[in-house]
């Protein structure tokens, strides 16, 4: 055992010596001097750094941003919007997704929207077009906002009507931020829509504007993106039945809004 | 190293876009940074590829993710291929070098009447330059910019060990020369006798 122990102490004591050594008082200063705070000249470039800093936050900020408003992205996002605005497209026209399509900030939404969405959604090919259906026959009385479960009612339908390949991007649009957060994620999503009252099997009952005294039992499944379904909305008649609907008796007096002529060519797409 | 680096909040603070907190990473490691760049690329081009580096390292750094050591390491080695470049460049196009004046050491009589600490750091840069490469890099990795001989390692592209053993022979090789230089600035000094004087006179 000294024999070993002795070995390692001068082994020990090698190392240090040579530790000694190798890091001289002088060494030492020096590298302290290396490792001094820095001089004002050193610094001098910080306000530039920083800048480059700043700059290189922004431009990486955008990227993801515009990933995601591509363009198809956008127009599901649109469609997302015309959907729960249209309310009233849906009460003339019979468009699929917008039976119970009030969004929670859709509430001032102008009822002659409802004649551009109409005219639009008339061209989807699986919303075969309602003539008979008066125009805006309940319109004053359905474009009130609807309680939020009918929003996401329409939110659902207007994302069941996707494009399926295209939900992920879709969910990602602001017009879908309402559904999403009400799902508690955009993964929960297809299971919120399905939970959704009102939301059984299709129901050809619908046709019948008594049957579905609350719009929010929208016969349509959010899950089945292609649901021929569809053509049967004419149900919209129903919305008057809404018990918030008097509640907003300004609504006939925006007629004029001429936010949505234009948009109109976005609902023609077909999703699918 | 165990106990958490004071750094490491700033630096996620830095990742998650504070510009305050990347103030305080760029202030704690700038300085080093720019002494390795300058012992790699010279004291004339140090500070623009100092810059490049800043500038480069704020546009990637959405890839980077670690704690302070971590981050010290991946900009070092930012730094480290922007110098190499450089020199790359250098070699190109032959020039004379004029960074040999540099590595004179300052004149020791203004070495007490000027600010010791910034010009004790340009001398000892200086030196460090006269060293072989390899030496000086792992010199300033691992006893400046304290990273560990793995990480020190991983930005030199070497094995811990050849790093360790470098730093070793660089320190060796510095107190060489160092005694021989301070020897000489004592001596003018008159304070006392040259200890070393065997050294380069």
């Amino acid at each position: 055992m000294s024999t070993t122990l002795r070995e390692l102490l001068a082994r020990g004591l090698r190392v240090v010596r040579v530790r000694r050594h190798e890091s001289s008082p002088r060494v030492d200063r020096l590298m302290d001097s290396l490792r001094a705070p820095a001089s004002p000249r050193e610094l001098a470039r910080e306000d530039e750094a920083v800048a480059a800093f700043d700059r290189a936050r922004l431009v990486a900020r955008i990227p993801p941003r515009s990933n995601q408003m591509s363009p198809r992205a956008a127009r599901t996002g649109l469609k997302a919007a015309l959907a729960s605005a249209g309310v009233v497209a849906a009460l003339s026209t019979g468009a699929a997704f917008a039976s119970g399509g009030h969004a929670p900030w859709s509430r001032g939404i102008a009822g002659d929207a409802s004649s551009h969405t109409a005219a639009t959604s008339s061209s989807h090919p699986t919303h075969p077009a309602h003539p008979t259906h008066p125009a805006q026959p309940s319109d004053g009385s359905s474009t009130a906002g609807g309680p939020n479960e009918h929003a996401f009612a329409g939110l659902c339908r207007a994302y069941a009507a996707g494009n399926k390949a295209t939900h992920g991007n879709a969910l990602s649009s602001p017009a879908f931020s309402a559904l999403v957060t009400a799902a508690g994620g955009a993964d929960n999503v297809a299971a919120f829509c399905a939970a959704q009252p009102g939301h059984g099997p299709d129901d050809p009952g619908d046709q019948s504007p008594a049957a579905q005294p609350s719009t929010s039992g929208h016969p349509t499944h959010p899950v089945h993106p292609t649901h021929p379904v569809h053509p049967t909305h004419p149900v919209q008649p129903t919305h008057p039945a809404h018990p918030t609907h008097p509640a907003h008796p300004t609504h006939p007096v925006q007629p004029t809004q001429p936010a949505h002529p234009e948009k109109p060519t976005h609902p023609a797409k077909p999703h699918a | 190293m165990p106990e958490p680096d004071p750094l490491d909040d700033a630096v996620a603070g830095m990742c998650s876009g504070d510009d305050d907190a990347f103030r305080i990473v760029y202030r704690a490691v700038h300085p080093t940074l720019l002494r390795y760049l300058e012992v790699l690329v010279g004291p004339s081009d140090a500070e623009d590829v100092a810059s490049e580096t800043w500038g480069q390292a704020c546009r990637d750094l959405d890839r980077f993710q670690g704690g302070a050591d971590g981050f010290r390491a991946w900009v070092t080695t930012i730094g480290r291929h922007r110098g190499l470049d450089l020199l790359r460049q250098r070699a190109r196009r032959p020039q004379v070098v004029a960074d040999l004046t540099v590595v004179d050491p300052p004149d020791p009589v203004d070495h007490d009447l000027r600010v010791e600490d910034v010009l004790g750091t340009r001398h000892a840069l200086a030196l460090l330059r006269e060293l072989p490469q390899d030496q000086a890099e792992a010199l300033m990795l691992r006893v400046v910019m304290g990273l560990d001989a793995r990480s020190a390692g991983q930005v030199l592209g070497k094995r811990p060990g050849a790093v360790r053993s470098a730093a070793q022979r660089g320190l060796r090789n510095l107190a060489r020369r160092v005694d021989s230089t301070e020897g000489r600035v004592w001596r003018r000094r008159d304070i006392f006798a040259p200890r070393g004087a065997e050294g380069v006179r």
